[in-house]
């Protein structure tokens, strides 16, 4: 395959280099001194070489002096990051580290408490163990980690970060536990954000090793983050009018990937009576659906969507071909949907757990409250802001105002995330 | 050193927040940690809030008459956790329209309650209870 | 760090307002139409400019609001022949909340059952056509009164309407009225409606701005009003607004509603001045007692007749009414034009040449400059690009923290109580940023109190419903 190196970028000693590794594709955007973007280039992933040997001949390999071009770099490459949570409680400890891994850009694969804990469940680069605010009675919880079983579980690094007086407990279950302070320290809602910059900063501080991207740090002198969490703070920048990409009022951003459906929201959408809360303190909210992509979760979505008693309104917005038999093919599972297809469908399926609150920790939203509808990442592309407006129509009630859509077609989204950002757009 | 650890918030869809705020204060000032759940409650919000603390006693209240129907069967939610000793207190204006106060505080004893007020407006009462519950003596 | 600035000024409103005005309740509102209609609109309909022309008493302004249109024009009529100034809009709860779709439902019903279902004018549902003939022939400013943090839809109709006194801002309308609502996010609507109302000011047609200085009503110390009507005031003039009103609540003490009234309005000028915004016209609006009222009508009277005299005597630009059923529920029409005329009765009668004056008013006057200026250099010392991110970080951290506020991320560790004149006392700032000095004044205050409960919850108590039942 020949790409063009960094002369070929032409990037200038002192410039500013992002890069997005993707799962199939690589961004690499150079920046203007003004935060602009002055070019954009897309790599297909090429899989016969690592990700940091793809890099080093795409870019080359930097030099050692101080004027060098900067880079940065996220991630969502191999499916993200992975986060298994083992808690108290669904409520408290379970939310609390599942939306700050969320915002942290992780991919929560299960949520359980110590009581349901089950064998079988899914590998996951970091097993975070919690629950409990730090006391030093704990009560219950010390006999239910007592049957917690670290050889049960498959994962890269078991993180403690549950009630502190617990960790001397943690560490003769679990001799490789590594412990950060509780998040939930003495209150119900979460204190710190010890979690979510643990996640953010994961791949930084060798917590999780990832074939190809652990090797881009020493390397590159750079920073690598979760890709969602960098297109969150897009987001956030976004919302809070500090970006180009005008949006007024509440706001979604769907990025429909290959193993995921990532929602990025604000939480004023999310109804009163939502079993499930939006993080604390914060008005931007993630969630993902690890079940709904065009590729490697391509199988789960096509179930989703066959199953779906809207399924064959959905079709009759988005298939060309005749609908009936499109159906028919589909119910009987002979048909393979196009990708195009397969993007609405988990933009419609997202959407429509969303405003059910249908996902475990899934907050339920009006989605009747939400004036724009965005879309960033490769599958949008292929989708038109007219047949998007009809999917959305379908969810909302007829005296509803049609609710802008907008997508990213140059990618500023992920570029507003990666510069550098003010204090004021952390959460918490 | 606290003299406890006591979760307490306002079951049902009722919104009240002024009585709620005053008792946490009250519980504070008493020497209690105080977990407030605010409003908005669901029984299985005590229960996990309880488990989460470790609570050494659980207070529901209710002011729009809701609570009959939110606290039915209420100890059941933590059972689950072993919880059997865990003291559970219910104040508030529990049932709709005029009720036999000694009725109202049966119906609720048989939900689980250690401890029922209804339409009993000092919360010095209760405190008193706890504080005898908790084998802190009078104070 | 970011001070309030002219820089902050919104520029790209119009494509916000596209997309706020596709709205099908905004019923195709056409901005240029509006212009023009406020434009032939009489000057006696503009709050601004009664303020600039008011004589000696306050003006007064009653509540109300109907759900059905016969009834809301009934009510202007019975208050503005009372002897009301400002004629109120109070809008429903649901349409507060961006529910249009309950509120449009429990309208239909109200009109079908001509039964109230609704506790106030769903604004969006009538539209902004009906409501202009709603205040055909009257010749007195409308104010709107609602609660809602995301207001831009309802502010736009409002103003097409012919409504041009604006009530809320993103502090007062979000922490005392919402559970959930992001400050962050309702500070940026407001950011919005302050851009819009400066947008359709004329130098003789300016549209006003007011803040609620209440906030949950309960215990709130002068400082945290005070600190919050003057962050509203700067992130109004920010956007342009020229004409606005900071606002507050009877405390329950005279010697503090006179010390308050005059920092208020000191220090609102002040930082005004300091930021560039010396063509900005600070009005003071007073609440009558909000907090909870007596059920004896008699003892209901007296407390506004009262609370109509102190108006009077801290020199307040405007009253806003309260009602001898206050306690019973939402008054109707003729106990609201009854309170309006007690009011004009005491205007009337009392005249008020100077303000009073006494050494225990300067103190507490001198104690909530204090408490006020440090916490106002506390957050303008925040980081943040816009003044707006400071404010938003200083809730956050409990810099602004509201009694009694039902909002889930307000930090509710500042506590107070009433010394022996009934004045609201610090009793623990929490994480407000309350210097020793003040704070041992505050003390002192509270450490004089006798014959009151000793226990702190007990005394809040007998506090909180003070004019419920008296001392």
């Amino acid at each position: 395959m020949s790409a063009p190196g960094l002369r070929e970028l032409s990037v200038s000693a002192g410039g500013k280099l992002a890069v997005d590794i993707g799962s199939t594709v690589i961004k690499v955007a150079e920046l203007s001194p003004d935060g602009g973007v002055s070019t954009q280039h897309f790599f297909p992933r090429d899989h016969a070489l690592s990700i940091s040997e793809q890099l080093t001949q795409l870019l080359g390999k930097p030099s050692s002096s101080t004027d060098a071009y900067t880079v940065s770099i996220c991630s969502s490459a191999n499916g993200g990051l992975r986060v298994g949570i083992i808690c108290l409680t669904s409520r408290y400890s379970g939310t609390v580290l599942r939306n700050q891994s969320l915002l942290a850009g992780a991919n929560p694969v299960f949520v359980c408490t110590y009581a349901e804990l089950k064998r079988d469940l899914p590998p996951v680069d970091v097993l975070l163990v919690g629950g409990g605010i730090d006391c030093s009675d704990p009560g219950p919880i010390e006999r239910l980690m007592a049957d917690f079983k670290p050889e049960d579980f498959r994962f890269g690094s078991l993180i403690f970060v549950g009630n502190r007086h617990l960790s001397n407990l943690m560490r003769s279950l679990a001799p490789s536990a590594t412990v950060v302070s509780n998040p939930m320290a003495s209150t119900l809602t979460g204190a710190s954000d010890s979690v979510f910059e643990l996640l953010r900063n994961a791949y930084l501080e060798d917590i999780v090793h990832k074939e190809g991207v652990s090797d881009l740090k020493p390397l590159f002198r750079c920073s690598v983050r979760p890709t969602p969490e960098v297109v969150n703070l897009g987001f956030q920048r976004i919302v809070s009018n500090r970006s180009r990409v005008p949006v007024s009022g509440a706001a979604i951003l769907i990025d429909i990937g290959g193993a995921t459906t990532d929602l990025h929201y604000t939480t004023e959408i999310i109804s009163d009576e939502s079993v499930n809360r939006p993080p604390f303190a914060a008005s931007v909210g993630r969630y993902v659906f690890t079940d709904l992509g065009i590729v490697a979760s391509r199988d789960s979505t096509m179930v989703r969507l066959r199953t779906h008693f809207r399924c064959y309104e959905l079709l009759t917005l988005v298939v060309d071909e005749k609908v009936d038999d499109v159906y028919r093919q589909l119910r009987e599972g002979e048909w393979t949907a196009p990708p195009a297809i397969l993007a609405y469908a988990c933009l419609f399926l997202a959407l429509e757990r969303f405003a059910r609150g249908d996902g475990p920790g899934l907050p339920s939203a009006r989605l009747e409250k939400v004036s724009m509808f965005l879309l960033t990442g490769g599958a949008a592309q292929m989708l038109s802001e007219k047949r998007i407006a009809q999917v959305v129509g379908l969810l909302s009630r007829n005296t509803v105002p049609p609710a802008a859509i907008g997508i990213d077609r140059d990618y500023r989204i992920w570029i507003d995330g990666i510069e550098p950002v003010d204090s004021a757009s952390q959460p918490r | 050193m606290t003299k406890g650890r006591i979760v307490i918030g306002v079951i049902g869809d009722d919104i009240h927040v002024v009585g709620n705020r005053i008792m946490q204060l009250a519980l504070e000032e008493s020497g209690y940690q105080v977990f407030n759940l605010r409003t908005r409650n669901r029984p299985n919000h005590f229960s996990q809030a309880a488990l989460e603390t470790n609570a050494d006693a659980v207070f529901v209240s209710s002011l729009n008459g809701e609570g009959e129907y939110w606290c039915a069967d209420f100890r059941r939610h933590f059972f689950e956790d072993h919880r059997y000793d865990l003291l559970l207190y219910v104040g508030g204006n529990l049932v709709v329209g005029r009720r036999d106060e000694a009725e109202v505080v049966a119906t609720f004893r048989g939900y689980g309650f250690d401890r029922v007020y209804h339409q009993i407006n000092d919360i010095g009462v209760a405190i008193m209870d706890l504080d005898r519950d908790l084998g802190h003596g009078l104070p | 760090m970011a001070f309030p600035s002219s820089q902050a000024k919104i520029e790209s409103v119009e494509a916000h307002r596209g997309l706020v005005l596709s709205h099908p309740l905004a019923q195709a509102i056409d901005v240029e139409e509006v212009r023009s209609f406020l434009s032939d609109m009489p000057h006696a309909r503009f709050a601004s400019l009664a303020f600039q022309n008011r004589l000696s008493s306050p003006y007064i302004q009653p509540r109300g609001g109907f759900p059905r249109i016969d009834d809301q024009r009934r009510l202007t009529e019975m208050l503005s022949e009372a002897g009301a100034d400002f004629i109120p809009l109070t809008i429903d709860s649901y349409t507060r909340h961006n529910q249009y779709e309950t509120a449009a439902e429990l309208l239909e019903r109200t009109e079908d059952e001509e039964k109230d279902y609704l506790n106030g004018y769903p604004l969006l549902c009538h539209g902004h056509l009906l409501t202009r003939d709603l205040y055909r022939g009257i010749d007195k400013p409308i104010s709107l009164r609602h609660g809602t943090p995301d207001a831009r839809l309802l502010v736009e109709t409002a103003i097409a309407s012919g409504i041009t006194d604006i009530e809320g801002g993103g502090i007062c309308y979000c922490i005392p009225y919402s559970e959930n609502f992001p400050l962050d996010r309702a500070l940026l609507y407001w950011q919005y409606v302050d851009r819009i109302c400066a947008w359709y000011s004329t130098p003789d047609r300016p549209i006003h701005r007011e803040s609620f200085g209440p906030l949950t009503a309960t215990m709130v110390p002068p400082c945290m009003v005070i600190v919050i009507q003057v962050v509203e005031a700067l992130l109004a003039a920010e956007q342009g607004v020229e004409n606005f009103t900071v606002s507050y609540g009877q405390t329950g003490s005279l010697v503090q509603d006179l010390a308050t009234a005059r920092v208020l309005r000191q220090v609102a000028r002040g930082m005004l001045d300091k930021f560039g915004f010396e063509d900005v016209n600070a009005y003071l609006a007073y609440h009558q007692w909000m907090g909870q009222f007596p059920s004896e009508r008699p003892l209901a009277e007296a407390l506004i007749t009262a609370s109509a005299l102190v108006a009077q005597q801290v020199g307040a630009d405007k009253i806003v009414v309260k009602t001898a059923d206050e306690a019973l529920g939402i008054p109707t029409a003729e106990v609201n034009a009854m309170a309006t005329r007690v009011v004009r009765y005491v205007f009337d009668v009392f005249k008020i040449e100077d303000t009073l004056d006494s050494h225990s008013i300067d103190d507490e006057a001198d104690l909530i400059r204090l408490e006020v200026e440090g916490i106002l250099d506390r957050i303008l010392d925040l980081p943040g690009a816009t003044f707006w991110q400071s404010v938003f970080r200083a809730f956050q951290l409990g810099f602004i923290d509201v009694p009694f506020s039902p909002h889930c991320d307000n930090a509710n560790r500042l506590t107070t109580l009433r010394d022996n004149n009934g004045s609201i006392r610090i009793l623990d700032p929490g994480d407000v940023p309350i210097c020793e000095e003040a704070m041992a004044r505050e003390k002192s205050g509270l450490g004089s109190r006798s014959s009151r409960p000793s226990r702190d919850y007990e005394a809040m108590l007998a506090d909180i419903s003070l004019m419920a039942r008296g001392l």
